[in-house]
Formats: C-alpha cells, structure tokens, sequence
C-alpha cells in the first residue's frame, strides 16, 4: 500500500495548536504527514525545534512521510544569479540531510519559482543542469530522490520535467505529478480568468498541456492532490473543483515508480478547511 | 591593527528596527559586527535575509567581522548521540557555508554546553575529535578559522581547547580566548556563587581552577571576546564595570601571532548599555593599552 501523506499550515501555528492540529490528523485515521517547506525552513534555523518536532509527530502516531524543498527565487534550482547560487545549493544539501534524517526519501522541487525576465528561458534552465549535477551525488548518497514539479509557469512545464529528467537518468531524480497544476494546464485556456497567462506575459505564449498524467507516468515518484476550478490555484478538497478524480487516481497507481501520495490541500488559504473534512474527502477519492 | 568587531543580535524580524540598530553602531564609529550565534540561525532560516543582510549592512557603512556558531545540546561538535549528529554535522557546514560567503574568515564554536547524561567526558570528547574530522577540511576550503572558545564548564577548559587545538594542527583551527570566562576559571574559587562550581558540581567534578589562560592560549588565538564580569557570575558586562584586568587584557591579545580580530562581546540589551557607552568603551581601552 502507498502511503498516503497530509500537507497543512503549520507555519502559523505555535507549538501547541501545532500539537492539536497532528492530534486532529491521527483522531481522523492519518498516518502520515509531510515535511514541508515551510517545516524545512523552520528546521533549518531552529535546531531545538529539530528534534521537537519529530517527538511531537511520533506523539501523535505520526510519522513524515514526504518533503517540500523551501521554494522562491533564492531557492530555486534554476537559480541565474551566479553570486546566489552557492547559498542556494548549501541549502539544499543542507536541507536534503534534515530530510534523510528524518527518514523521508522524497522530496519535491520547484525547477523554478521566480522567472528572471532579463534571462533567458535556456539560461535558467541551465541553471537547473548545472544544479542537479552537483546535487544529485548528494540525493543518491543520502537515499532521497528529487521529485521536479510540474507548474504552470515558465520553466516547469511537464516538458521542462521531462527534460530535465531525460538528461539526469537516475534513480534519483523523478517527478512529482501535481494534478491542480495539470488541471490549470490542460483547461485554463478554456476559463475566464485564469491565472495561467499572467505567469507567462512578457515571456511566451502559454503552452497549454494535454495529457499531462500520462506523459509523466513512467516517472511520477510522488504527488500532489488538490482541487480548483482551472482558474485559480486554490489547493482546495477534492470535489469542491472540476477535476475528475476517479480517473486521476486510478491511472497514478499505475505508476511504476510511486512512493508515496500526497494531499496538497491547503486547509487556511481560504476560508479554513476542517482537517476532518480534508481526510475524509482523501478517504473517498482513495476508495 | 586588527579589526574590532561587536556581537549583537540582528535577527531583528522587522528590517527598518534592524536596519536602525546596524545605523546606530555606525553613528558611533563602528566598522564591523560579528555575525552573531542568533543571526546565523535566523538566516539559516531564511532565504531572503540571507539575501537582505549584506545589502543592510553595506548601506549603513558596515561590514561583518568574525561570527559565533550557534551553540547548544544539538549543535555543539561534542553531541554524542548518535542519531544527533547527522543534523549537527549538516548544520554546523552550512552555518561555515554562510560565513565564508559573508566574507567572515573566522568562526566561535563551542565545544560543548550540555553534557548528555549516559555518556562519559571522553566519549564527549572523541565526539568533537570525529567532527573536527569531519568539518575542517570544508573549513580550510572555504578559509574560515574554526576558534575553539574557553569556557568555564567541563569539556571547554583551556586544556580541553589546547588538547584538540594540538590534536589537529591546522590554519583552520585556532583558539578563541573569552576574557570574561578566563576571569571566572582564575579568580571565581574564593565566591562559592561562582558559576563554575555549579557546572562542574553537574557531573561530580572538582573545578579544575585556571592561570595563565590568556599566555597558554596565546600561540593560538585567532580572535577573542571581551566582556567584564565579577569572577562569579557570566555578566557579559562592560569593561570597567568587573575585575577583568583589561590592560593585560588588551597588550596581551595584542600580541597573539595568529589574531584576526577582537570582540565585544558585552550584551547590550541585558544590561541596558547604550550603544555610544559600549563603543565609547572599547575606543578607549584599545587606545589606552592596544600599543
């Protein structure tokens, strides 16, 4: 059985709403969460709150399952600035040791958060390259492989995964197969006021997506489920937009490379989702 | 002479109280500020304050000058635990990482502050043996001096210093001469509040009461931090305001063949210490007895 591992806001909360909030996840049959970047972050420059949070997830029944590298443009991949890149990369490697330690063995990545106008697409792209070169020697080493992200923005496509992903042949680089991102990629161009186009003015047309699942099957090591009506990138439950999840699921176990599910529904950015309503709809979809 | 730096703590959430604080330095003819233990985890936290800092610091006509690695049960070289350590590892190379990319070439880090019961002094101490293993080659890469600082608990005497400090001889290690807590391993026997009495009492341990600090450590000592207190209590206080015998102090750290820079390591914010009082201080004693 997959494992199946819930994101939330933990970043806004203190130790111990943090603590009733795990509590509520495991009262409603979770199991697993995940190690998100905003958690990274906050691990990374709190070394007490390091070991704390790993007791307080085993105090609940939890365990982490999955990660999120921190994502911006100071931490991208595709990073251009040569004069950031060297924080960039110790980051990482710093960020990838918190994340074997804590026994996970995914992480997903931003390609690229912030385009930079003044360069050009191949030049972050490159970027990407020389990233994952220097890298993915470390992710093999420590036993995490690097899940690039499909986004609807400029240098994460699902060909810029695919890509990246063809020239970088390894255990330890697949993808991570966002259906919220694919749903906005694939009927945005179909929905007044999509965000989709204004993440690519000044740059190019947007190359809409089809077949997005499909494309990036073989090599789907970790997911994001979330909801949205092909307009806003709302990270909603599932059922509350217009994806078809019976499809959705049933092809993503299919991928031969899957380690672990994820709900990327983020419970605060709107109204406030109860957590019970996130698991439960997770639940149905699951069945 | 070499540059004189202060410790504060700018991990200062709000950046225009931030950027005031690093004003209010350069108002008073400071040059330089250490990196402080604080800083470096706020912008191990932070992606954009790494970003934001150098910047800060240049439009208020400052720079920094040495650092202090953040210090405690999980991030001190000593940790013996072994599921510890990885993060401890990962942790201390990147705080180097950010260091030397600060243009800061030297580094306080403490051998170690909690004692973790279950494991005996010297596995302690092998453990800081298997970290420096570990991180002075990265340190010799980047050019940042790792200085080993005196401190009145067990596992950070100056013997404690000058055994690994010997055991590894290497540019990228040096000593780090706290001048506050040489006064308390000199002078804090006659107090019985004194603090050392209390941290070598932990662990059943009869204090082993210092002399000479400074002369012994002198070969070795890239920087340093000053600071007044008592010979009881770690006051971190102004110079003047203690028993600390600055004129000795100051001529003898003077002459360390290896010095990089000098500290202030007085805490302003627990004692209330203007900033014009803190610079004023130490303008005058290194004029007085820096030679």
């Amino acid at each position: 059985m997959i494992p199946f591992s819930y994101c939330y806001d933990w970043g806004v909360l203190d130790e111990k709403a943090r603590q009733v909030a795990m509590a509520e996840f495991a009262a409603n049959g979770a199991k697993h969460i995940v190690l998100t970047s905003n958690l990274l972050e906050k691990i990374s420059g709190e070394p007490k709150l390091y070991l704390k949070l790993r007791q307080e997830a085993r105090n609940a029944g939890l365990s982490f399952v999955d990660s999120h590298m921190p994502f911006n443009f100071e931490t991208d991949i595709a990073l251009p600035v040569e004069e950031w890149r060297p924080q960039m990369l110790a980051r990482m490697k710093f960020n990838l040791e918190l994340i074997h330690d804590y026994g996970v063995d995914t992480c997903c990545f931003h390609i690229c958060s912030r385009y930079f106008k003044e360069f050009p697409m191949a030049r972050h792209l490159d970027a990407a390259r020389r990233s994952l070169e220097e890298l993915l020697p470390v992710a093999e080493q420590l036993g995490v492989v690097i899940c690039l992200e499909n986004i609807f923005q400029p240098c994460n496509t699902v060909d810029d995964v695919l890509t990246l992903i063809g020239e970088f042949p390894s255990p330890w680089l697949g993808a991570c197969f966002d259906v919220g991102h694919a749903h906005l990629m694939e009927h945005g161009m179909h929905v007044p006021d999509c965000i989709v186009p204004s993440h690519w003015e000044g740059v190019c047309e947007v190359p809409w997506e089809h077949d997005v699942l499909d494309r990036m099957l073989p090599h789907i090591v970790n997911c994001h489920l979330h909801d949205n009506n092909a307009d806003l990138d709302t990270h909603t439950i599932p059922g509350l937009g217009s994806i078809k999840w019976p499809e959705v699921i049933a092809k993503l176990r299919t991928a031969p490379r899957l380690k672990n599910m994820q709900s990327e529904v983020i419970p605060l950015r709107r109204n406030g989702l109860p957590i019970r309503a996130v698991v439960e709809s997770f639940n149905r979809i699951l069945e | 002479m070499v540059p004189f730096t202060y410790y504060f703590n700018l991990a200062i959430p709000d950046e225009k109280m931030r950027r005031m604080a690093m004003e209010e330095f350069a108002a008073n003819g400071a040059e330089h500020l250490a990196i402080a233990d604080g800083l470096l985890k706020a912008i191990a936290g932070d992606p954009k304050l790494y970003l934001k800092l150098p910047q800060e610091m240049h439009d208020a006509g400052l720079s920094f000058v040495d650092a202090h690695a953040p210090f405690g049960a999980e991030t001190d070289p000593a940790v013996p635990v072994p599921e510890y350590r990885r993060q401890m590892l990962a942790r201390l190379k990147f705080n180097l990482q950010i260091v030397s990319d600060f243009g800061v070439d030297s580094c306080c880090v403490h051998i170690d502050t909690a004692l973790y019961p279950g494991y005996t002094l010297e596995q302690h101490l092998d453990a800081a043996r298997r970290t420096l293993d570990e991180v002075l080659p990265l340190a010799e890469k980047l050019g940042v001096t790792i200085c080993l600082e005196n401190i009145f608990k067990p596992l950070n005497t100056v013997d404690d210093v000058l055994t690994l400090i010997r055991e590894f001889p290497s540019p990228a290690l040096g000593a780090c001469f706290d001048a506050g807590h040489a006064n308390i391993m000199e002078h804090g026997m006659t107090d019985p509040a004194c603090i050392a009495y209390d941290r070598f009492g932990k662990v059943g341990r009869e204090v082993p009461w210092e002399h000479d600090a400074l002369d012994r450590m002198l070969p070795h000592i890239v920087n340093c931090h000053l600071h007044d207190n008592h010979a009881a209590l770690d006051e971190h206080d102004l110079p003047g305001t203690g028993t600390v015998d600055w004129p000795s102090v100051i001529a003898g750290i003077c002459k360390a063949p290896r010095l990089k820079n000098m500290q202030s390591e007085v805490l302003p914010g627990r004692h209330g210490i203007p900033v014009k009082t803190l610079v004023d201080t130490f303008r005058h004693l290194l004029n007085e007895y820096a030679g």
